[in-house]
């Protein structure tokens, strides 16, 4: 990927994520969360990460913002809009987001690998290589998965019915 | 004698026992649901026994090393079996209060997930204390907190619980957040997610003119993420401002579940991550002085806080803060020159099973008398010893035992942690611990005093299951029997005699 | 690079379009008369009032949720199903168990939501 995409769509990305706390309308910033979520499949893409990229689209950009959409709907969005900023809590968290941006730049500057460009791997088909890696080694972490969601299903339905029987 | 078992089957037969227990509730219409209550606690216990048939090395997953089966993962898969057990008797004492404040269409309908997720819960906890590498660290760790967050808010008619639900979900959310970006940072450093595997790497990556410059600052951020994660999961001050409200909050079972089980898994994967890097002489000093500032900060906050409370949930969820303030003093003072956590292990490991029989014994003596009297507030209890002596009882011991009276479990499980401090020669710790000891002493018995020196408001007498009446016995009985010979539980842990169990690290693919 | 100008084109395409659209209806738009009824949104018998933004129900919410959790789980099934052949070949038939164990633990998930109902939208 040329470092003009790359910082094309990082600034992007921030602009978008920057907008999703911005933003006094919260579907606005759900938007705003969708535009960042593309740009950031698009810096997949520059990293061959096809797979995750598409994944990133179709379950993030796609499924995880209906969802949120749905929610923000569920809510009173005019109390949202009157909700005041409480100046404390905002600068409590600037200064802890400074602090940590600081730090990472800090470690960022003493670490030569920061500096240096991942040489690029060659051309592999992403796809078929997470396929055989998480069928055949990682068989146990992917069967504790497929539990992790059943126990994800049953708190929906326990905690959004109506009505239970 | 049966023959040996794989460890893995014992979680292959709890998630089974979930399955089952999920697919009753799915047919089922509204009515009971205690049986599945009590057939969970009849086969976990099977499962419980089993554990003690397994063999500690069997290779499960040779090719790629995820899941390790040494005593001390044994160990801990015991204390999560056994949690999971004494909360399902909980929660059967809780099926009133619960009933009221789930929208079922029936009494009795909506409770069955109730029962069902616990083992879910517990499949997790037991995955956890096998895990040895980042991957399956983290699904196991999500598993075990996603069916705590449906827990904590399972009362969708209490407002105080749906309040809980939401601050865990939003704390535990930022901290799985950390918990990420940590691996991702190491596994950027190193390549590798197997604890193992990283632990070889490592070295030659910090010898200076090592392949990458700066790693060691890397590392240092890398380990700062995962110890912000796991604080959150432990509840080690500064970062346990979450717990008395959702401790308060959770229904009384689930509180149970998560100051015991939640806490004990978070520290032995603490105890696995600092395994890795605290025999590395340039990272050891630094990452054991923040565990003593975590510790320091922990034993003050949680023991002073439990000071003025008056409602008994809201000072156990302090004094369980208190209790991983302890469980740090034991981190803090691992000696880098052993080469080995043994000591650090048998510490922690003990600590932790006498804090499960003490802490459940007081939180299911809490549900009966809280059912009995409305309200968990100390008040409640006044007078308990003229309306129950046997709870009143149990009650006592479990108090006498958090505040570390001799003859306790929970006070030779004290000398232990203490001792791995004064071997260091960290006095620092030791005297804070001290002084939280005696401060312990205060609000322990303040409960005690509130029992047998005070007037019941109430006079009408209070009952349990005899299920309840057995597991207040055995908990007691154990809380001595451990207490007077702790050799019988030290002997499970892993000691400097044991060979140690090696992780045999893959080739790499 | 090549291979991304189809899409550079039709994001070019796209944008063109849109703007075009807007600025259109707004130049062809300023030069007829308007008035407040004119501008009201087209209804017969009442006037349109009330929140632009109408409150869903939670039940939206149950299925939205459902989708997603089945939704990863298709993410999984996507390079099954491309590895398949070659991993029968390469390491044997232990790939099919895996999923096998894999969709069976989400079946439960799937059989537990119909019949508690989560699927039934009229109640």
């Amino acid at each position: 990927m040329s470092p003009l995409l790359f910082w094309i769509f990082a600034a992007l990305m921030l602009v978008f994520g920057i907008g999703v706390i911005i933003n006094r309308n919260p579907v606005a910033s759900a938007l705003s969360l969708v535009a960042s979520f593309l740009c950031l499949a698009a810096l997949f893409v520059g990293l061959n990460a096809y797979f995750i990229a598409v994944i990133q689209v179709l379950v993030y950009a796609g499924a995880v913002m209906v969802l949120f959409l749905f929610i923000i709907m569920l809510l009173d969005l005019r109390e949202e809009q009157r909700r005041r900023f409480n100046l404390l809590a905002v600068a409590g968290g600037a200064l802890v987001s400074l602090g940590f941006v600081a730090e990472l730049v800090l470690v960022l500057r003493k670490f030569t690998l920061g500096q240096k460009p991942f040489a690029p791997i060659a051309q592999v088909d992403d796809v078929r290589q997470i396929g055989m890696t998480l069928f055949s080694t990682h068989n146990l972490p992917l069967q504790v998965t497929g539990v992790l969601i059943l126990v994800a299903t049953i708190g929906v339905v326990v905690l959004s019915k109506r009505d239970l029987k | 004698m049966p023959a040996p078992l794989a460890p893995l089957t014992l979680e292959i037969v709890v998630l089974l026992l979930g399955i089952v227990l999920l697919g009753f509730e799915s047919f089922s219409k509204g009515g009971d649901r205690g049986w599945m209550a009590r057939w969970s606690v009849a086969i976990l216990s099977v499962v419980f026994a089993w554990s003690f048939f397994t063999t500690g090395d069997t290779g499960v997953d040779p090719s790629h090393a995820f899941y390790c089966a040494d005593p001390l993962a044994l160990f801990f898969k015991r204390i999560a079996l056994l949690t999971t057990i004494i909360v399902m008797v909980i929660s059967l004492e809780f099926r009133p209060v619960l009933e009221k404040f789930i929208p079922g269409i029936q009494p009795g309908s909506g409770t069955g997930e109730f029962f069902a997720l616990p083992v879910f819960t517990c499949a997790g906890l037991m995955f956890m204390a096998s895990a040895v590498d980042f991957l399956l660290i983290f699904v196991a760790l999500e598993l075990v907190t996603i069916s705590f967050y449906v827990l904590v808010a399972y009362m969708r008619r209490q407002n105080a619980s749906l309040e809980a639900g939401v601050k865990y979900l939003i704390l535990g959310a930022l901290s799985t957040g950390f918990l990420v970006y940590g691996i991702t940072w190491i596994f950027g450093l190193t390549g590798e997610t197997n604890l193992a595997r990283i632990t070889q790497v490592l070295p030659s990556l910090l010898a200076e003119g090592g392949r990458l410059h700066g790693s060691e600052s890397a590392l240092l951020f890398a380990l700062m993420l995962l110890l912000i994660a796991l604080g959150f999961k432990v509840a080690a001050a500064p970062l346990q401002f979450w717990v008395p409200d959702v401790y308060q909050g959770a229904p009384t079972p689930v509180t149970a579940f998560l100051s015991v089980g939640s806490k004990a898994a978070g520290f032995i994967v603490l105890a696995r991550v600092l395994q890795t890097v605290v025999f590395l002489p340039s990272i050891a000093p630094k990452v054991l002085s923040v565990l003593g500032l975590l510790a320091v900060l922990t034993l003050l906050y949680g023991n002073l806080a439990a000071l003025p409370q008056d409602n008994l949930k809201r000072m156990l969820a302090y004094s369980s803060i208190g209790h991983a303030g302890y469980l740090l003093v034991a981190f803090a003072s691992i000696d880098p020159a052993a080469g080995n956590l043994y000591r650090t292990q048998t510490a922690i490991g003990f600590y932790l099973f006498g804090y499960l029989l003490m802490t459940l014994l007081s939180f299911l003596v809490m549900t009966v008398v809280s059912r009995h009297s409305r309200g968990d507030d100390i008040v409640h209890f006044n007078g308990l010893s003229k309306r129950s002596p046997f709870l009143a009882f149990g009650m006592l011991i479990a108090m006498l035992s958090l505040a570390g009276i001799p003859f306790t479990a929970g006070f030779y499980g004290k000398l232990l942690v203490f001792s791995t401090a004064i071997a260091r020669q960290n006095f620092l710790l030791v005297s804070v611990g001290i002084i939280t000891v005696a401060a312990g002493f205060y609000f322990y018995l303040k409960v005690v005093s509130a029992m047998y020196w005070k007037e019941p408001t109430e006079d009408q007498p209070v009952t349990a299951s005899g299920l309840t009446k057995f597991t207040v016995a055995a908990l007691c009985t154990a809380i001595f029997y451990f207490g007077i010979f702790p050799q019988s539980l030290l002997s499970m842990l892993p000691s400097d005699k044991a060979a140690p169990v090696a992780v045999s690290p893959a080739p790499h693919k | 690079m090549q291979d991304y100008l189809p899409i550079l084109l039709q994001v070019v395409v796209a944008v063109v379009f849109a703007v075009s659209t807007l600025v259109i209806s707004v130049v062809l738009g300023k030069a007829a008369r308007r008035n407040a009824m004119k501008d009201s949104a087209y209804e017969c018998g009442m006037l349109p009032m009330g929140e632009a933004q109408p409150r869903f129900s939670v039940k939206f919410y149950l299925v939205a949720m459902l989708f997603i959790l089945f939704d990863i789980e298709v993410v999984f099934m996507y390079p099954w199903a491309v590895v398949y052949r070659d991993f029968l070949v390469e390491h044997g038939s232990s790939i099919f168990w895996s999923m096998l164990g894999f969709v069976a633990v989400l079946t439960v998930g799937y059989v537990y939501a119909v019949f508690k109902g989560a699927l039934d939208w009229s109640k």
